[in-house]
This record gives C-alpha cells, structure tokens and sequence, in this order.
C-alpha cells in the first residue's frame, strides 16, 4: 500500500499513527438521493420514537417534479436499535419509483462497515443467485441528509420473474423474532407463527408443510437425490457456501427466504440479511442488545456453525451433497475450479481484499457526510480492515478445517456457542511457518488459527516466516515495570527468513476476544490503549502499532526485521486501561 | 395468531360494536402500535365481611359478600398518537338476599402521549357508560407514567415503575373519585413477570357529607380505600400470556373490606 501513497487520503489516529486509504482508485459509486417529505413532527418521531413502534406515517417521496405519496416506517428488527434508523417506504396504490412500490432501506446502523451485506449479495450475483438488487442511496428527509443507505429491492415475484422463475411462486420467510423457521418436523409453533407467506396472499401452508415434511422424511443416503428432485440444488448450496464463508450462523431458524417456482416446480433458497457477518460474535454472556452489538471478534467459527436445519444437516450429511459442497467452497475460495461455474475464487483474500478495498474508497466520501457515522469514522476504518482481515483468517482457518489434513466430519452439525462453553480454542503454545510474497499468513496447521500476517513494503519479495504463540497465558518476559496482568494473555514470536538482510514491512498480530468469557484481555479493559511492545537483543522497545479493537488486531508498519533473528512481541497498556482502575 | 384484518375503518366498526357493551374502568400507560390490536379478558371474584363505614369504623356486614366480574378490555393502536381502548364487563353480585347480575359500566376512550418519542408516558380520557338507567355517567381523565429499563409490550426482562392518577367526573350527585396507583414490576425473564402495585381511591368531597353506602355500590355514594395488588403473569403461548392477581382492601372508608383474586389471558392479536 506505501507504493500508492500519492492516491492515499491518509488521517492521522489518536496513537499518533497515519492511517491511509485509497483516495482516488475506484470508480466513484453512482448514488442516487431519495428525497422525503413529510411532517416535521412525524419525520422527528420517525427518527426518535421506541424502536419496538411499528407505526407508520404520511410520507411523500420527491422525484423531481412528480410527488409520489405513501407511507414511511422503520425496518429492521434488532437494528431499530441503532441510532441510525432504516426506514421501509411503501407508496400509494399504483406508484412505483424506479419499478419499485415497497421501498427497502437499510441504514446500516448495525454495520458500521457499510458493506457486509453489499459484499454478500455481489457474490450470490456472480453465483447466478435470484436475490435483491443493491443500489447504495443518499437519504434526505425534510432537506436534511440522513447519510448513506443500502436500497435492497423488495423480495417480491417481479425479482424471480428476472431469474426466470416466474412470479406467480409461493415466497416465505421465517417470522423473524419466533426463531422457528428451521424446517424441523418439530417445531415449535405453528407454521403460521413459524413462517409468515408473502405470495399468494392467502393462508395455505400445505406445500411448505408438505416441503417440511419430506425434508425431515427423506432418508439421509437418499437427500441428494430429494434435492435435486425438490430444489434448485444450486441455491441452497450457494446459501450453505457463504454462510460458512462469512461464518453467518443467523439465517438457519430466521433470515432466508423460500420460494416455490411454479414455472420450476422447485424451491429455492434466497438468503437474507448479513450485517451480522464476517466475524461479528453473538456474545451468550451479556444481556440483549450487548450480546449481538458488540466489538468481539472470530472466524474459527466450524463451517456447521448456526442453529440447527436438517436442509443444512441432512446436506452435510449426505455424501454426494457434501461433496459437491466442498467443490462449491474450494471454487469460491480459489482451491480448484468448478467447471461451467461462476465465481472462482471470489472469496480469496485477494479478490475480497480488491473488492473491500474499492468500496472503502467510493464510501468513504460518504461516510465523512453521514450525519451518524461521520463523526467517528475510525467506526468505519477499523470496521472494512476487520472485514479484511477475517477474509484472510477465515480462508486460511477453512482451509485447515474442511480442506486439511484431517477430513472435516460434519457429525456435530449443530453447534451453538451459547450451548457449549468452551475453553480456550488451541494449545498452550502453535507455530508454523509459511513461505510467499506479498501477504505472508501464517496458519497454525491442523487448527487454522492465524499467528501472523507480514506484507513486505516489496510486494515481490519472497519471504518465509515463522510464527510461534504462546497463548491464553501472561507474557512470562515483560518490558520493565509492566505488569503481566495488564498485558494481552499472549506472546508473540516472529522471524522472516529471506536473501534480504533486512526486511521492511508491516506486520499484523492478534489476540483472542471471542465473548466477555473467552478472551485473552486479562484485565485490560481498554483495547485502543495497548502498545506494542518488541524483545531483541535484550532490550525492550515500544513499537508504533494500530490497534483495531474489532478485529483484535495489532499492526505495526515498522517491522524492520533482520533476516532470520526472532523477534518476541507482547501487547500491554498502562495503568489506565486496565480493570479497575475506572 | 395473525389477523389478515387491516382494514381501520372495519376495525373501528369491530371496536365501536363491541363497545356497545357495558364495561368497567381501565387504564394503562402504554400506547399502542398503529394497527395494533390488543385483547385481555378475565374473571375477578372479592368477597367480603365486614366494611368500613362513612366514619371509618370497621364493621361487620350483615352478609357476605360474593363477587364475580367477567371482563373484557380491548385497545386499539389507532395511530402513533393515538391509542382507542373499551371495556366492558358482567357482574354478579351477592350478599345475602341482595343479588345484581347484569352487564356493568362499559368504558369508551382515547389515550395519548405525553412524551411523543418514548412510550409508557400518556394521558387519558374516557367516558364511563352504565348500562342500567339507574346508572350514571362519568368522565375520567387520567396521567400516567412508567421508569425503568423494562419495555412492557416486548415483555422483555427487567424493572419498571408505573404511577398514575385518574379523575372520575360523575354525573348528578355522585362525588367526584381521584383513582391512583404505584406499581413495582420485575421480569426476570420475558416469560415471567411479577407486580406489586397499591391503589388508592379518595372522594373528592367533604367527607362529613358521605352518605352511606350499600353494599356493592360504592361507585355512586364516594369512598376511600388503599388497595393492594400482587400478580404474577407467565407466558403460556407464543401470542398469549396468562395473570393472576390477589387483591386486599387495607384500609378504607365506606367500603369493604374484601379480599379477591383475578384471572385473566391477554393476547396481541394484530402488530
């Protein structure tokens, strides 16, 4: 990246540190504002009002000089939470804007990053997936920008029409806060408390319990064969594929949708609502809403992650499903290629990190005007580098999981961490070594943890790295002074073995923060106060080091290693960020 | 349970014929969604020996009384800004020879809010409706408010307190009656749901002028008392839960000291 830095828009953080991101590489996003009128009393309440209020109100949209009427409310379920609100249009009886009468749109407020779901759904598009259009929007309501939104098109027969399934189909979706919509023969509730039908507009279930009922009939040895007898077997594999790519376990019992094409005469999967994603952590110890909106981090996460759905076990299970759902994952992340199959290796770090990397600089304009997200827009940053770096680790930890020495074996396909408690997910101490250019990851061979990323400033340098962690335990050598309590419960070694003498570079460590329980913080209680701290030749040094408390990262641009010379790294605050000293 | 009725005017038709039935008070300090639908019907029973006179002096009775309410109450989310509610009941009443069975008072009105971005802040006013000619009128205005970290109609866990006070205005000679309560609320889950509340009642009227009261029918005479309420309410479906309530007259003037215990289901039938 020091090579672009002529096209870098840089900031300076509060450690000090300048941090860059690409200013003028991409091509700038074509955002269309939606401009709202309404009520200044209403257009207050709407933003302010108890998110548990479902009420709506009048509302007119402006497009230029046509005035569409309607009807505004807020969306989301969990993310009414946030302070910036999204907002669900539906305009009068015979007006559309832009061929659409039910307006979509997601204010990210629980995805500061602004992408997790735009990210997703460019995938299911490249996969050949029905599944809504994305059109990122500059909300103004009453004159005042509200920022930026995502404008999902809405779930509806015009969409499958596109895809050549018709839109005379029958489209559910699980109802969202009953958590049932799992397609278990024992569920518990009723299908219509389960699932809530969109088309057509009348209370027959019976194909979905017929569906259900087969589901849960079909002998496992016999599922493939069910499948593809019943399904469009592409879009459930699609679905399970990056699900376990971007570790969703939300969707199994809640966020998907099913659709029954007349003109197929098959189901299909169309998946729903990633904003959740790419290592953000349901946190079992904290009370609603600190278990889901919280900075804990993973993305070691096993790929049968979620709550249990025989459509997703019964597909682990069977043999010729699960291979052809192995095939689907190594294509997506680059390991062999599927023949006549879009999409190979989109999830590859370096196709991920491209994809991050251009939608980082087209928002970033955007984000500076976001009336809510403008104001601390380190949000923005360390949230797009998490997103980055679980896309390395993620890769490197599947590869290790399903792809590995040791065969995957999806027996346990149902796993929650809420239900198992457990302890800390390695050895005391992992090494391993890698060799490349450009990003070195490090991955702890047969566990999939990532012990080191180094990315030489020469991005043609060949290197070989060597990575050792002791972990879940307190530095046993420590800078003078520093108390091994105040320090992440980790020690890192690193040596780079290349025909340089020297190595010049950035280099990225991490800690453990899967929940408030399983974490390796000790009684550090504020993560953007720790330093870096670097061993060698018997002398400790503080390094300038980004912390990204989201991803439990530290990066440091000042690697400056000799060649085959370890180096020992740990990571500690002082007094003031430690437990109890607030 | 999913009601396919959108419909508000038809929705409104539905209310206003229920409402054409006799009800009891009711108030709340909580609005409704738009759309929203609201149902809670129960089945009170009190009984009583002894009673306060007008003087307060705790008497026995020359029967006791035995008491059943059948109650319905609906509430409607009529907008953001307004919530519409009725209710209405069946009594009998008995203490001796004296019987009374019938439909009672109905209750018709309109609750708004007080804090127009947070909910649980609200005042009302409602018209009180006999159902008997010898019945009489009445105006209620209320304030009500609620404190704390529990939101109640996710029925989420947590603590809340709720206070309110109502004025009823009747019609002809009655005295008008202030109705107040504090209520202490703990869920400690969203299944489960435990209250502690004490209503007061007092007329508004120079009590050397308090007429006695027969049993049963303090509503047109005027009465102090201090009442407390203990309830339990448990989910017991997705759409349903279930409350019981004991109740005990601690101390009054001109009406009886009873003791009772209600059971009632309410259900959100449209949100």
């Amino acid at each position: 990246m020091r090579s672009l830095a002529p096209l870098l828009s840089c900031l300076l953080t509060l450690s000090g540190l300048t941090l860059c991101v690409p200013a003028a590489t991409a091509k700038p996003l074509s955002i269309e504002t939606i401009s709202l009128r309404m009520d200044s009393t209403d257009a207050a309440v709407l933003l302010r009002k108890d998110p548990n209020d479902n009420s709506s109100f009048p509302v007119t949209l402006i497009d230029g000089e046509n005035k569409l009427p309607g009807r505004i409310k807020t969306g989301g379920s969990s993310s009414q939470l946030m302070e910036k609100r999204s907002f669900y249009v539906k305009l009068d009886k015979g007006l559309k804007w832009h061929g659409q009468r039910r307006l979509s749109l997601n204010g990210m407020g629980s995805d500061p990053s602004l992408m997790r779901n735009r990210l997703v759904w460019e995938m299911f598009h490249e996969l050949g997936m029905a599944g809504p259009q994305t059109h990122y929007r500059r909300v103004v309501l009453n004159g005042k920008p509200q920022g930026v939104y995502l404008q999902l098109e809405w779930i509806e027969g015009s969409m499958f029409e596109r895809y050549g399934l018709g839109s005379d189909g029958e489209l559910y979706h699980p109802q969202d806060s009953n958590f049932c919509g799992d397609l278990d023969k024992e569920a518990k509730y009723g299908i219509d408390d389960c699932w809530f039908k969109f088309s057509p507009p009348f209370d027959d279930y019976s194909s979905l319990q017929k569906l259900i009922d087969e589901i849960n009939a079909t002998p496992t040895a016999e599922f493939d064969k069910f499948m593809d007898r019943t399904f469009d077997t592409d879009s459930v594999l699609n679905w399970l594929a990056v699900n376990v790519l971007v570790a969703n376990g939300d969707s199994y019992n809640k966020n998907y949708f099913l659709y029954r094409s007349r003109t197929t005469g098959k189901w299909s999967v169309v998946p729903w609502d990633y904003d959740l994603t790419f290592g953000r952590t349901f946190d079992t110890y904290l009370p609603y809403p600190e278990s889901v909106f919280n900075d804990r981090f993973e993305y070691f996460y096993p790929p049968e992650m979620g709550a249990y759905n025989p459509l997703k076990v019964k597909t682990f299970s069977n043999p010729a499903l699960l291979e052809r759902f192995r095939a689907r994952l190594a294509h997506l992340i680059g390991l062999r290629r599927e023949e006549g199959q879009n999409g190979f290796a989109i999830f590859s770090p370096e196709k991920m990190t491209a994809r991050i990397e251009t939608l980082k600089a087209q928002l970033l304009p955007e984000v500076r005007k976001d009336p809510y997200l403008g104001r601390n827009l380190y949000t923005f940053l360390d949230n797009v580098d998490a997103i980055e770096h679980f896309v390395l680790a993620r890769t490197g930890y599947l590869k290790t999981a399903i792809f590995g020495k040791v065969p995957w074996d999806p027996d346990v396909v149902y796993w929650h961490p809420e239900e198992s408690p457990r302890p800390l997910p390695y050895p005391d101490k992992l090494q391993a070594t890698a060799k490349g250019s450009g990003t070195v990851a490090v991955v702890a061979d047969g566990y999939g943890y990532l012990l080191a990323v180094v990315r030489p400033d020469d991005p043609q340098e060949v290197i070989s790295v060597a990575a050792e962690s002791q972990l879940g335990q307190a530095p046993q050598l420590l800078p003078p002074g520093v108390s091994p309590e105040n320090c992440i419960q980790r020690t890192w070694y690193v040596s780079i073995r290349s025909e340089k003498p020297q190595i010049n570079g950035r280099l990225t460590l991490e800690y453990l923060q899967e929940n408030s329980v399983l974490h390796e913080l000790g009684r550090v209680t504020d993560e953007s106060a720790l330093k870096l701290w670097r061993y060698e030749a018997g002398q400790w040094q503080k390094v300038d080091a980004r912390v990204n408390t989201l991803a439990n990262t530290l990066t440091t641009d000042e690697l400056l290693m000799t060649s085959e010379r370890t180096m020992r790294y740990v990571a500690c605050t002082d007094r003031s960020g430690v437990r109890g000293d607030k | 349970m999913k009601v396919s009725l959108t419909n508000r005017a038809l929705m409104s038709v539905c209310l206003a014929l229920l409402l054409t039935l006799p009800a009891s008070a009711f108030a709340s300090n909580w609005m409704r969604s738009e759309d929203e639908l609201y149902f809670k019907a129960g089945i009170d029973y009190d009984s009583a020996s002894e009673r306060w006179d007008r003087d307060g002096e705790l008497r026995d009775m020359s029967c006791t009384s035995s008491n059943w309410t059948h109650n319905q109450s609906y509430e409607y989310g009529w907008s953001y800004y307004r919530t519409l509610f009725g209710t209405l009941e069946y009594r009998d009443r008995r203490c001796g020879d004296v019987t009374e069975s019938g439909l009672g008072n109905f209750t018709l009105g309109m609750r708004g809010r007080l804090n127009l971005y947070r909910n649980g802040r609200t005042w009302e006013t409602a018209l009180i409706v006999p159902s008997k000619d010898s019945g009489r009128y009445a105006l209620r205005l209320g304030l009500f408010g609620s404190f704390g970290n529990k939101h109640k109609i996710s029925n989420e866990a947590g603590t809340s307190y709720e206070l309110g006070a109502n004025v009823y205005l009747w019609e002809g000679e009655a005295p008008e009656q202030l109705a107040s309560y504090v209520k202490f609320n703990f869920a400690p889950s969203e299944e489960r749901d435990f209250s502690a509340s004490l209503e007061g009642d007092y007329a508004l009227i120079d009590h050397d002028k308090l007429k006695d009261a027969p049993i049963n029918q303090v509503e047109n005479y005027g009465y102090d008392r201090l009442n407390l309420r203990i309830g339990y309410s448990q989910k017991v479906s997705l759409d349903w839960r279930m409350s019981i309530e004991a109740t005990s007259v601690l101390i009054g003037r001109n009406v009886s000291k009873s003791n009772g215990i209600s059971l009632s289901f309410s259900s959100t039938l449209l949100d």
